[in-house]
């Protein structure tokens, strides 16, 4: 007994000298217990969970009067009634935000989106069981299908972290989706002059606090509540903010993927940017952006693609009145491709709306053919993108993303590379009216390939929903229709070349023109809105939309519509738009009537925003919709459309 | 003008105010996120045994299967007077490792609310019943009557496929209702509107086709009550390159009468209507038109519990009514489990077994046409009470004793068919059953145990004379079900069921074209019984948790077709809770 009582203090002893020397945890709060179960004391958590997000019902009823060429190699038609409930691709039925924080300046987050179809296949799940065949290996389960179809991520899931040192503060953010800008020249998307029809909601809109918020918001401000990727553009990566840095400077660091990115190659393909910035004064600021993008061609990721853009940006108020530019170059690069570095800029001069005077902007810019950068607010339309593979865009398999299609007719303070242009907008208003419009002329820098592209603002969802899910180019009657995302656009091809080469620059006018209006009529508030937009596509320079024949493509379009709250809870609302498009003789000409595009399209629409409770709304719209090219006698359709969308955010 | 103001405004004055039903006015919870749902684990063991006297050197004898499920229901409200729904399927199959046999997926999503404070509505998924001859999800053969032992798996089957215990149909779309409440005259009319896709277009061949219903309800006072039914599945013209168009109207009306005093409460109700089943561009095939009725009139000694009923009916051949009359099994389908069996791969043909457990044979649609049934398990109601081509009468009674332990219920159904098929003589159908339950919570003070023991019995037969022509027909089938509940300990009960189907004779069974014409007529001969008895522990965690294990021992045996002689050990463990 005596030998084990020595032995047991002597084996105590030296375990107790062992823990002496132990390493010790600078961050612990307690001192270590011995021995047992651990931890001794509940370490305690303010860790909190919120969940939010939309549900959103869309369901569109369409009545074609006649079968409308939807591809003319499979002899596809629109059906003369159409019922699909659900909306594009990438728009589900529910989206639910999940976030938290570990602490106060943590947090995470992700999505779920959930889809519904409504369309009968009724099962104990929404996906069809997986066959054994197609389950993965236990030793390999990444190698085949695991999740369901109904039931995925739309934006992604993000970490997001706050750093306060004595020179600034830091926040990074890792994951994707994010929503990025940087510069309209470097990563940004179109916002223009937020002139637009309010008739058509977008899936993304909010509902606002009651049914009217939207439409005096938009009188009031000039603008709608947008969500969050309203001007700006996905990233994929991480994102590093430095904020209130000495000297009033920031920075903002990224690498990661755009959607031009997109894919799951293990070939690197990647973008990465930043910006550095610096203010004085009140508002103004001068920074330096960059986004550039890498891919490669091989497998052996030997030979690269991408681009290179890089700025100056500045912006200096006095008075009211702002100068603001940004200015720099880009190049292109592929293994056929090596045109090096050009230019880009543009730059803003806005003055003060003051005594009277209407607020006027300037806006000139000049991209260079060389620059490319679909990250930007100029679409690349003049230089070959390279492709991994020559399968047509929109089909399995293409490489093909947002390939050059032609000098397009591009709307006010949109813009493209190869072009130089200038924009004058005008802003002016009293209580009850206002208005805000401008015009717009740009040029070809060099003479670019013999094509001309543009849009139909009227029914542009009602025809974008002809074609569902895919992105099929070179379709409709003549196959010069091409489907992307919630808009077609029409491909025109000139005639004028000399032996397949392109002779004439393309010179661009446009003018835009909205009115506001708004009073009330039996004690309630109405809303007038109207749009009005000429645009002409010409072989010679004019500043002013043309409206001969002497331009290639000629397009008038003009939207009304009227918001009339009827209660707190009922809003009724009308839309008229009429649009009309004219090729003059150098375009396509039709083989049996020997004439070019004479194109007439109509729309018109009623319906009414109901209120359904807190954060709920319902609403219920009613399209006549008509198109018709006298000319091409295949080109029209004529029918009705109702939507009725059911929209509540929690 | 004058006239139609006056009528307006007695009309308004009369309706005093417009609401719901009382226990649909809110949605009850004011947690803004929530999470219900029901999990499950279960595991099957099978063993079949061929009873041919020939090895089968094909045949795997033995099946594992299994898996682990969890349903989420993500529960929001936006608002007070809104909720969505989004249930997702977590499902992990007996033998994944590391995710790989994981599937993640959407089971079910809906809105629902209150406008106004007034109207109800539902959009996504619902769940939708009228009346027992416009939409009514009929129960598959042998749910009523079947021993607890064997419910479980027809519990599993039948929440899975969103059979509800209220007949309702799963439907994807959307449906309202309200109701106006009277001051004089009448006490409430309800209002009930619903409009499904059945059938999504495939822009070629196939349009949509939509299933709706209004249903409008009067009720005078508690003694009478009127309704109004309308249910309709009809092609939309235009969505696919298909000019054909089905169109199946069904109108019917209904009423209902009670009244009672300290000794007596007397019930009768009717319904009655008719259908339209017709193809438009399509003048080669004729319409059909169906009528029906059918009245019910019940009378019940309060004292003594014994309630005694009477029902007579007639339905015509040509009444079809997709909505009441599809049926839960799809008959034409094989069973998954041991689908070829012998040396020779002979397809197995659906058992008593298969019904209970096998998720393949299930339909959750309504199907345009009568579907396929078997005769041998059920030739007089094969499409529940609105089964077409029959009339006559049925004798019901039934006995709940005062404390409630004891339940008795008999009922005679004499029927024939309107028209004879194949020939001018009708087939004339009988059918007596019984049932007898004891259930008791507490069997006394000293054995605070439950207990729950049941036997029931069933005898159907069908005839019909013969001629020199055609055989005559003679089919019988016989079900016997006997079930034992005994709790032995805390929770823990010992569970013990039986049942027997035996069937033999002969009929003709009816082949039909694609729009449902019979063309001709398929000898249908049987002489086979299959019997299933199972024993097993249940334990109860509680009113929504019980963990199950039972051994069955299923055996068919038919004597035309030796083949089809074989039997199944099965062993179930089954864990299911809901929360």
């Amino acid at each position: 007994m005596g030998q084990f009582t020595r032995a047991f203090f002597l084996l105590f002893s030296l375990m107790h000298g062992f823990g002496s020397f132990a390493q010790i945890d600078s961050l612990r709060l307690f001192e270590r217990p011995a021995f047992g179960l651990f931890p001794k004391i509940d370490p305690g958590s303010d860790n909190s969970i919120k969940v939010s997000g939309y549900y959103r019902f869309f369901g569109t009823f369409t009545n074609q009067l006649d079968p409308y060429i939807l591809n003319a190699a499979i002899n596809d038609t629109v059906n003369r009634r159409s019922l699909f409930i659900g909306d594009d691709s990438q728009l589900p039925n529910l989206n639910l935000q999940v976030s938290g924080r570990s602490g106060e300046r943590s947090s995470w987050g992700f999505d779920l989106m959930i889809f519904q179809f409504l369309n009968g296949a009724i099962g104990t799940s929404y996906g069809k069981q997986i066959p054994d065949s197609l389950r993965p290996n236990i030793q390999t389960p990444l190698s085949s299908i695991r999740l369901g179809g109904s039931l995925g991520m739309l934006l992604g899931m993000n970490l997001h972290g706050d750093f306060k040192t004595k020179t600034g503060s830091l926040r990074g953010h890792l994951g994707g989706i994010q929503w990025v800008n940087l510069s309209d020249l470097t990563i940004a998307s179109f916002s223009g002059y937020n002139r637009f029809t309010l008739y058509e909601r977008n899936p993304w809109d909010p509902t606002g606090t009651d049914i009217g918020t939207r439409y005096n918001q938009y009188f009031e401000q000039g603008s709608i509540n947008q969500d969050n990727r309203w001007g700006n553009r996905a990233f994929v990566g991480g994102v590093l903010e430095g904020v209130d840095f000495p000297g009033r400077t920031s920075f903002t660091a990224m690498i990661g993927k755009t959607e031009l990115n997109g894919g799951f190659s293990s070939v690197p393909n990647y973008s990465y940017g930043g910006k550095f910035k610096k203010e004085w004064g009140a508002k103004d600021f001068i920074s330096v952006n960059t986004i550039n993008s890498t891919s490669y061609t091989d497998s052996l990721a030997l030979q690269s693609y991408g681009f290179h853009v890089a700025t100056l940006e500045w912006s200096i108020e006095r008075n009211g009145f702002q100068f603001r530019g940004e200015a720099g170059a880009g190049n292109y690069f592929s293994p056929t491709n090596k045109a090096g570095w050009s230019e880009l800029m543009q730059v803003k001069i806005k003055t003060p709306m003051r005594n009277g005077f209407p607020s006027m902007e300037l806006h000139a810019y000049r991209i260079s053919p060389d620059v490319v950068n679909n990250n930007a607010l100029y679409w690349n339309t003049s230089t070959p993108e390279y492709q991994a593979n020559a399968i047509p865009a929109g089909s399995v398999g293409s490489s093909a993303v947002l390939q050059p299609f032609g000098s397009a007719m591009i709307r006010m303070g949109q813009m493209t590379n190869n072009r130089q242009g200038l924009n004058i907008n005008l802003e002016a208003g009293k209580k009850k009216l206002k208005f805000t419009g401008g015009v717009g002329f740009s040029s070809e820098i060099k003479a670019a390939a013999p094509v001309i592209t543009y849009t139909h603002p009227v029914n542009q969802f009602t025809r974008a929903r002809f074609w569902r899910w895919g992105f099929p180019a070179n379709v409709g009657p003549y196959n010069r229709y091409s489907h992307i995302f919630r808009d077609v656009y029409e491909t025109v091809n000139l005639s004028d070349d000399s032996s397949g080469t392109t002779v004439y620059k393309k010179h661009f006018a446009t003018l835009e023109g909205q009115v506001k209006y708004h009073t009330k009529i039996a004690g309630r508030d109405i809303y007038i809105f109207s749009l009005t937009q000429l645009s002409s596509s010409q072989r010679d320079f004019s500043p002013i939309v043309v409206t001969s024949e002497k331009a290639y493509i000629r397009q008038y379009t003009s939207e009304v519509e009227a918001y009339y709250m009827i209660s707190r809870g009922f809003l009724l609302n009308s839309y008229f738009g009429i649009e009309r498009t004219l090729g003059n003789y150098l375009t396509d000409i039709d083989e049996n009537t020997r004439r070019p595009r004479n194109q007439y399209g109509q729309g018109v629409g009623v319906g009414c925003d109901i209120d359904m409770g807190k954060n709920a709304r319902l609403y219920i719209r009613h399209r006549w919709y008509s198109f018709k090219d006298t000319s091409f006698e295949l080109d029209q359709f004529k029918g009705r459309e109702l939507t009725v969308e059911l929209k509540a955010f929690f | 003008m004058k006239n139609w103001f006056i009528t307006f405004s007695i009309l308004c004055v009369w309706i005093s105010v417009v609401k719901l039903d009382a226990q649909t006015k809110q949605i009850v919870s004011t947690k803004k996120f929530n999470i219900t749902g029901l999990a499950r684990g279960n595991f099957y063991a099978d063993r079949l045994n061929q009873s041919s006297g020939i090895i089968d050197s094909v045949t795997i004898p033995k099946l594992n299967s299994g898996h682990i499920l969890s349903d989420l229901a993500f529960s929001i409200r936006p608002s007070k007077s809104m909720e969505v729904l989004a249930m997702a399927r977590i499902r992990n199959d007996y033998g994944g490792f590391w995710g790989s046999g994981v599937t993640f997926d959407i089971r079910q999503m809906y809105v629902k609310g209150v406008i106004g404070g007034i109207v109800r509505y539902q959009l996504g998924d619902i769940n939708d019943r009228m009346t027992k001859y416009t939409l009514w999800n009929q129960d598959q053969e042998f749910l009523q009557t079947t021993p607890t032992i064997f419910k479980q798996q027809f519990d599993v089957l039948n929440y899975d496929h969103f059979y509800n215990f209220n007949n309702s149909w799963r439907q994807q779309g959307a449906a309202t209702e309200f109701a106006l409440v009277f001051k004089k005259f009448i006490k409430e009319i309800q209002f009930h509107g619903v409009a499904t896709r059945v059938k999504a277009s495939d822009n070629v061949a196939n349009n949509d086709r939509i299933f709706s219903g209004v249903n409008m309800q009067l009720i005078q006072s508690k003694f009478f009550s009127f309704g109004l039914n309308y249910a309709g599945l009809s092609d939309i013209d235009g969505t696919s390159k298909n000019k054909e168009l089905f169109r199946n109207p069904v109108l019917t009306g209904n009423a209902s009468f009670n009244w009672d005093n300290a000794k007596w409460e007397i019930f009768a109700q009717t319904e009655f209507g008719k259908s339209k089943t017709f193809i438009l561009n399509n003048e080669i095939v004729p319409s059909k038109n169906g009528k029906f009725w059918e009245v019910e009139g019940a009378i019940k000694q309060k004292k003594t519990g014994i309630r005694i009923a009477g029902v007579i009916k007639r339905i015509d051949s040509e009444f079809l009514s997709p909505g009441a009359q599809t049926k839960r099994v799809h008959f034409q389908q094989l069973p998954i489990a041991y689908n070829r069996i012998g040396n020779e791969q002979v397809i197995r043909p659906l058992t008593i077994i298969d019904l209970m457990r096998e998720s393949s044979l299930c339909n959750m649609q309504l199907q345009a046409y009568l579907m396929d049934f078997s005769p041998k398990y059920d030739n007089i109601t094969p499409y529940g009470d609105a089964t077409p081509n029959r009339q006559g009468s049925i004798i019901k009674s039934d006995w709940v004793s005062k404390n409630k332990n004891w339940v008795v219920k008999a009922e005679q159904l004499n029927l024939q068919e309107v028209r004879g098929e194949g020939t001018t003589l009708p087939r004339k159908f009988n059918r007596t059953s019984a049932s007898l339950s004891y259930t008791n919570n507490k069997i006394s003070e000293k054995w605070a145990k439950r207990i729950h023991v049941g036997i029931s019995y069933r005898m159907d037969q069908t005839k019909r004379e013969g001629t020199e022509f055609y055989r005559g027909v003679d089919l019988s089938t016989n079900v016997m079900g006997v079930g034992a509940e005994i709790e032995v300990l805390r929770n823990i009960d010992v569970i013990f069921g039986y049942q027997e189907v035996k069937y033999s004779g002969f009929d003709y069974t009816a082949k039909r074209d694609e729009y449902a014409f019979i063309y001709n007529f398929s000898e249908y001969e049987v002489d086979g019984n299959e019997t299933m008895v199972a024993a097993g522990l249940r334990y109860r965690f509680g009113e929504k948790s019980f963990l199950s294990a039972q051994w069955n021992k299923f055996d068919v045996s038919d004597k035309l077709i030796g083949t089809s002689n074989y039997k199944v050990n099965q062993f179930m463990l089954l864990y299911q809770m809901s929360f």
